[in-house]
Order: structure tokens, then C-alpha cells, then sequence
């Protein structure tokens, strides 16, 4: 498995990320995945300059995603793929790709959402998502950092 | 006088602005900007933004981050490539910020931000006593 590590995070890269996941899994290839902002430069820009010095970044919509999955681009560099979405995890597990664990970082606070964790809040839409993830098999794994214990929101569900 | 603004995870910028003060003395045109848990990077950003607003339309303003990559520095840099002017410079330690603080008069932004990187880069060394 190339990819190190799944995550399902709406601040994509931030803190936590550049200093303790890329250095726990020692990251050399970040791929961010939101459809949302591949065609805006304020973001893309602000996401280059987030990520680390010396460490490949890639932002693409989901279906860019599976692509480039499909073509082995992952197969090589130790890769943190980052998802904004939950829904564009969901797609791209109904686009055939499979892996064991998501790691969930961070869902922002809307009106109207229910609080999973500390840091993870979500809509029914959000919750159905992960239910359908949770049912596939793979595991929830909600921490924010790699030393945070994990969290297991199953139940919540 | 060119406007900074600290910006950090947590209190640091605070904690690092009474430093400063200890050393240099009461400063004004300086404002700090903290993301707190619990808030996210668009409160940050608003928080940001209208600090800038509430300034003097023609101040000049440098802001220090502490961490590149960071939410403070993220946002900050999302609103300059926005079209707020603005320079950043990450890596916010003591002797950057009393540098800057020290140099403010007479500079315009630009100037001070290469005071700033560089007085940030001096102030570190491995003091290497038993070679």
C-alpha cells in the first residue's frame, strides 16, 4: 500500500499536519482532495505555501483522485492523501478504492450540527456518509494528532 | 509607523508581545491575534480582516506568524493573496519581534520584513561550549 494515510480533514493542511503527521509518517507527497477549490488560485496558492518545504502537493477533485490511483501515481511516494469531504471519500470508495482506516481530524462547527468529538462535527447528510464508510469495513480512527487516543464514534452513528 | 500584528496558535503571541515589552518597553501599534481551540480558520481570518479594517487606511502592515503551514499564517496568507497588503514573515521568536519593534521607525513594510526574517534567522545558534 502506498498511500500512508487517509485523512478526512476541512482545514486540509494546517499545524497538525505539517509538523506531526508528515513527521510520524514521514510524508514526502501530500494530495489534497476538494473539488471546491481546484479552480481557485487564493486557495491552491495558500495550500503550496502550506506545505512543507521539500514534501510534492497535489490538489484534486475526487475524481482527479481515482485517476491518478488508478495509474499507480501513489505507488511510489510515502503519500498523506487529505480529504475535505466526506462525501469525496465516498465517492471514491464507490470508484473501487478500498483501504482499512480513516483518520478523521477535523469537521468544522455549523449550526445545526451534531458533535461527534472534540474537533469532528457533523450534518445527517455527513453522518449517513460515515455510517456507509463505517459498514464497508473500514475503521474510524478520530484524532486529531498521531499521539491523541483514538476515538471510536461507531456508535454514534 | 508600519502596523504588526503577531499572530499564533494559542498564547504565544501574547505571551511573546510582554516579553518583548520587558525588553523593549510599552509598545502601541501592535496587535495580537491568537487562534484559541475551539475556534476554526475562518474566525481567524475575520478576526484578521477587521483588525486590518479598524487601522488607519494608510498604515502599512507586517504581520509574524509563528509556524509556516500553520492556520494563522494560512489564513493571513489567504487574505494577502486576496489583495490585502500586507507581509508576512513566519517563524515569530524573540529576537525577531524585538528587532522589528526596535527598527519601526522610519522603515516602510517591506524593509521591516527583511529586518524581521533576518534579526529571526540570527537569533538562532547552537552554542557549541566543549569544541
Amino acid at each position: 500500500m502506498p498511500i500512508a494515510s487517509i485523512r478526512l480533514d476541512d482545514r486540509m493542511i494546517h499545524g497538525q499536519v505539517t509538523t506531526s503527521w508528515v513527521k510520524y509518517l514521514n510524508i514526502n507527497l501530500i494530495v489534497v482532495i476538494n473539488g471546491d477549490i481546484v479552480e481557485d488560485p487564493i486557495q491552491r496558492k495558500v495550500l503550496e505555501f502550506a506545505c512543507p518545504m521539500g514534501i510534492g502537493f497535489r490538489l484534486c477533485d475526487a475524481a482527479g483522485f481515482v485517476k491518478a490511483y488508478n495509474e499507480n501515481e501513489f505507488e511510489k511516494p510515502n503519500t498523506l492523501v487529505i480529504f475535505a469531504k466526506v462525501k469525496d471519500v465516498v465517492e471514491v470508495i464507490r470508484q473501487g478504492i478500498s483501504f482499512s482506516s480513516l483518520n478523521i481530524g477535523n469537521l468544522k462547527f455549523l449550526p445545526g450540527k451534531t458533535q461527534l468529538s472534540k474537533s469532528v462535527f457533523v450534518n445527517e447528510e455527513e453522518k449517513q456518509y460515515l455510517k456507509e464508510i463505517h459498514e464497508k469495513g473500514i475503521e474510524l480512527d478520530v484524532r486529531m494528532l498521531p499521539t491523541d487516543k483514538k476515538i471510536n464514534i461507531s456508535k454514534l452513528l | 509607523m508600519v502596523h504588526i500584528i503577531l499572530a499564533s496558535h494559542g498564547d504565544a503571541a501574547q505571551g511573546i508581545l510582554s516579553t518583548a515589552e520587558l525588553i523593549c518597553g510599552k509598545q502601541t501599534d501592535i496587535t495580537v491575534i491568537s487562534l484559541v481551540p475551539g475556534s476554526g480558520p475562518n474566525d481567524f481570518y475575520h478576526e484578521l480582516e477587521n483588525s486590518i479594517n479598524k487601522l488607519n487606511a494608510t498604515s502599512e502592515v507586517i504581520i509574524l506568524t509563528d509556524l509556516i503551514g500553520g492556520t494563522p499564517t494560512n489564513e493571513a496568507l489567504r487574505l494577502a493573496i486576496g489583495g490585502q497588503p500586507m507581509e508576512i514573515v513566519t517563524g515569530l521568536n524573540l529576537p525577531m519581534i524585538i528587532e522589528t519593534i526596535l527598527c519601526r521607525k522610519g522603515k516602510n513594510v517591506l524593509e521591516l520584513a527583511a529586518i524581521a526574517e533576518e534579526a529571526g534567522k540570527k537569533g538562532i545558534m547552537h552554542l557549541k561550549v566543549n569544541e
